[in-house]
Parts: structure tokens; sequence; C-alpha cells
């Protein structure tokens, strides 16, 4: 009996051996699912609503033959972003609507006068994916009203939104902020009449913060 | 992506325009070739002189002939307004005669020969024309409107409208009878050409900013 306990030690010390590579591995896929679970933060809602403040700023709406320029001021802006469940485990369907107002703003050569204010509603649709624990990239496309005074051209001739796409990016501290800031470029489609259609690249930039 | 990257790039690349436009007709003749105009975004007070304006025809004719002229502007580039003071009012229209607010006499130079629009160059800008009353005013442009040559009320429309014509820059007659800026004029409103000449007149360098 001594004799088959003895001999059993070095075969259960080979087993150890043997099985310590696997436990090795097991111990390593555990912790790298601890920090993929870190990194991503808790298991992720289906649905988050996030709150917006952002700034945007505009390319001339409007560049006249007769030297005018028809400028929007930096516009505040506030909105939602919905973010659904993702499809593929990836991809993100999103939905933003934004809101705000700003100066109109005219410009030939050395002259400057204000227009009134023309109000700007945005919204948007597409999908997000996380390439980075700590940023969201996106892409969206949809509509934005910009209707102005009513007597100044390209507002006076339509009230139709122009269609829009955007791309952007939310950058967060650490992953699980809740608090992140939001980088996006977007171009409009503006259709003067009289005139020549052509794009408005906006810049906006600000923060978000998710409920 | 690639499709969203490639739309913003189109879209941003070459921005909306607007054609800019050639005048129907010379709106400089009248001055020697200079362009006089407001300054762009300025908000011009009209003061309506009651002298002879009882059944307030005079009044209502402006506001038709304002309204007009700036519904042909594409950049709110000039706004009018009536004041109720000669004090407030940078543009005077009334009944010619003895009672006419400012002096009529007041200057050389630059004389609108189209029946009664004066301004009086002075440098690079518009003098202020004195008042008959001698009190301080900042009045740069005169309407005068002979009672006689408006028969009717739509004669007393074409001519005021033809006259805020020049007080607002169109320093020069059309060829055109349909035009409220003919020389003799019927059409009480501003046509496309007078339109097109006012705005191109607007978007040039003054030579005397009033």
């Amino acid at each position: 009996m001594r004799h088959r306990g003895a001999a059993a030690r070095p075969a259960l010390a080979a087993l150890a051996l043997l099985a310590l590579p696997g436990a090795l591995r097991a111990q390593d896929a555990v912790a790298q699912d601890a920090v993929v679970r870190h990194s991503t933060g808790p298991s992720q809602p289906t649905a988050r609503l996030t709150v917006l403040g952002m700034l945007a700023l505009a390319s001339p709406l409007l560049t006249d033959g007769n030297g005018t320029r028809v400028r929007l001021a930096p516009a505040p802006l506030a909105g939602l972003r919905l973010t659904t469940g993702a499809v593929g485990g990836v991809v993100r369907p999103t939905a933003t609507l934004r809101i705000g107002t700003s100066a109109v703003r005219l410009h030939a050569g050395a002259a400057r006068w204000s227009a009134g204010q023309a109000l700007q509603a945005e919204l948007l649709a597409g999908a997000e994916w996380r390439p980075h624990p700590r940023a969201t990239v996106r892409g969206t496309v949809g509509a934005v009203w910009i209707p102005g005074p009513r007597d100044v051209a390209p507002f006076a001739a339509s009230r139709a939104p122009y269609p829009a796409a955007e791309l952007g990016v939310t950058l967060r501290r650490r992953a699980r902020s809740r608090t992140a800031l939001e980088l996006a470029a977007q171009g409009l489609r503006v259709s003067p009449r009289p005139g020549s259609a052509g794009g408005v690249l906006r810049v906006l930039l600000g923060l978000s913060h998710a409920l | 992506m690639r499709v969203a990257l490639a739309a913003l790039g189109v879209v941003a690349c070459t921005g909306p325009t607007a054609p800019g436009e050639a005048p129907g007709y010379d709106p400089t003749v009248l001055t020697g070739g200079r362009v006089y105009h407001w300054p762009l975004g300025a908000d011009v007070a009209v003061y309506v002189s009651p002298e002879g304006d009882t059944d307030g025809a005079l009044r209502a004719a402006l506001a038709r002939a304002a309204g007009a002229w700036t519904a042909t502007l594409r950049y709110r580039e000039v706004r009018l307004h009536v004041v109720p003071t000669l004090a407030d009012a940078d543009v005077v229209l009334g009944y010619a005669g003895d009672a006419y607010p400012v002096r009529l006499d007041a200057c050389g130079g630059i004389a609108i020969p189209a029946a009664f629009t004066l301004l009086c160059p002075s440098g690079d800008s518009a003098a202020t024309l004195p008042r008959r009353d001698g009190a301080a005013g900042r009045v740069k442009v005169a309407i005068a409107v002979n009672a006689g040559v408006a028969a009717s009320a739509a004669q007393l429309d074409a001519v005021v409208t033809h006259e805020l014509g020049h007080a607002l820059g169109v320093g020069g007659h059309s060829d055109a009878p349909g035009d409220v800026m003919y020389a003799d004029p019927h059409a009480v409103r501003p046509s496309a050409r007078d339109a097109a000449t006012l705005r191109y007149v607007l978007h040039r360098p003054a030579a005397v900013q009033l």
C-alpha cells in the first residue's frame, strides 16, 4: 500500500505539472474576461439616453456673386441621444436630436450687419461602435432645419430641411465615465434659389452625459 | 463608413452660391458716375411731413413704396421705418412748398433732378440738410413731391416709389416705361430690372456714404 502511495506521488506531480499550463490558461482567460468586463463596464443596458450640450461652428450658408456672405454665429445646441442594444454585439443604432438658435450675420467686404436669429433643429440617425474602451465613433445621417429670417437668402426661398451627414466621436476619460467630450463634423447640402447648391461644413464640440 | 466620409467630403468642398447681378440700367447717370447708398444693414428712418397730407395719402404711398422696395432685397441690406418726428429722420418726404421742413436749396453738387430727391455730398459722405426751423436734425435725403404731379392715387404711388428708389441709391433712370425708375413713372412697383439695379448698386463701394 505504501508502495502504491509512494508511486502515486510522482504521477500526481506529473499530472499537476501537465494540468498547470491549462490551469494557467484558464486563469488567464478569467483575468482577460475581468479586464474586458472592467473596460466595458457592467453589462450594457438595452437603451441609453444621453444629454448633449454643444457649440456649432459653420462655414457660410451662402456666398453671393455680389460679394455677400450669409453666416450663422456660433450656435449653442442642447440635445438628446438615444442608443439601443448592440446589433451583432458590435454596432449600436443611435438617434440624436439637437436644438438651438444663433444670430444670422451678413458680410460684404468690410461691411458687417445682422439679420435677426435662426432656429436650428437637427434629427440624425445611424450607428455607433466602440473601437476603444474610452472612445465611441458614430456615423449618422438625417436632416437639419434652419428657419431663418424670411427676407434673407437662403431662408427666404424655402423652409425645407437640409440633408445632413455627420461623423462624430465621444471621448471618455475613463471607460466607465458617464460624462464625455463630444466632437463631430457635419455636412449639409443647401440649395438656394436662385443659385447653385453646395455644402456647408459644421463642426460641433461639447459635452455629453449618459443618464 | 467610407460612404459617410465621402459624402462629407463632397458636401463640404463647394459652398452654396447665388449668382451676382448686372444692373438693369446705369444707376449713376444722374450722379456723374458716383455710387451713393446707405451703409449696408442700415435702418433708415423716414418722416412724412403732414403739411398738405390731410388725407394721409402721402403716408400711405410711402408705406407701399417702402414695402415694395425692401421686398426686392435679398440680404436685408436696408430697412425702412416711419418716424413721427423730424428730429429722428434720415429721409424726409413731403409736398414741395414753403412748409417743406428742410431747406431744398441747401447745396450744390449732386442734385437728383428726377423730381425733388435731394442729397448734398460732402467728401465721401452726405451733409445733413438744414431744417427750416433751425433746429438740429440728421436728414440726409429730402424727397419733395409737387402736389400737382400726382393726379391720382396710382400716380402718387408711382412718383413716391420712383423717388424712394433715388433715396435708396438708384441715381439714374431707366429707358423702359415698365420700370418704376423710368423718367416719367407710371409703374407703381419696382420691376425686375429696378430690383436688379438697386441690388447691384447697394453692393458697389459707395463714393458717397449716406
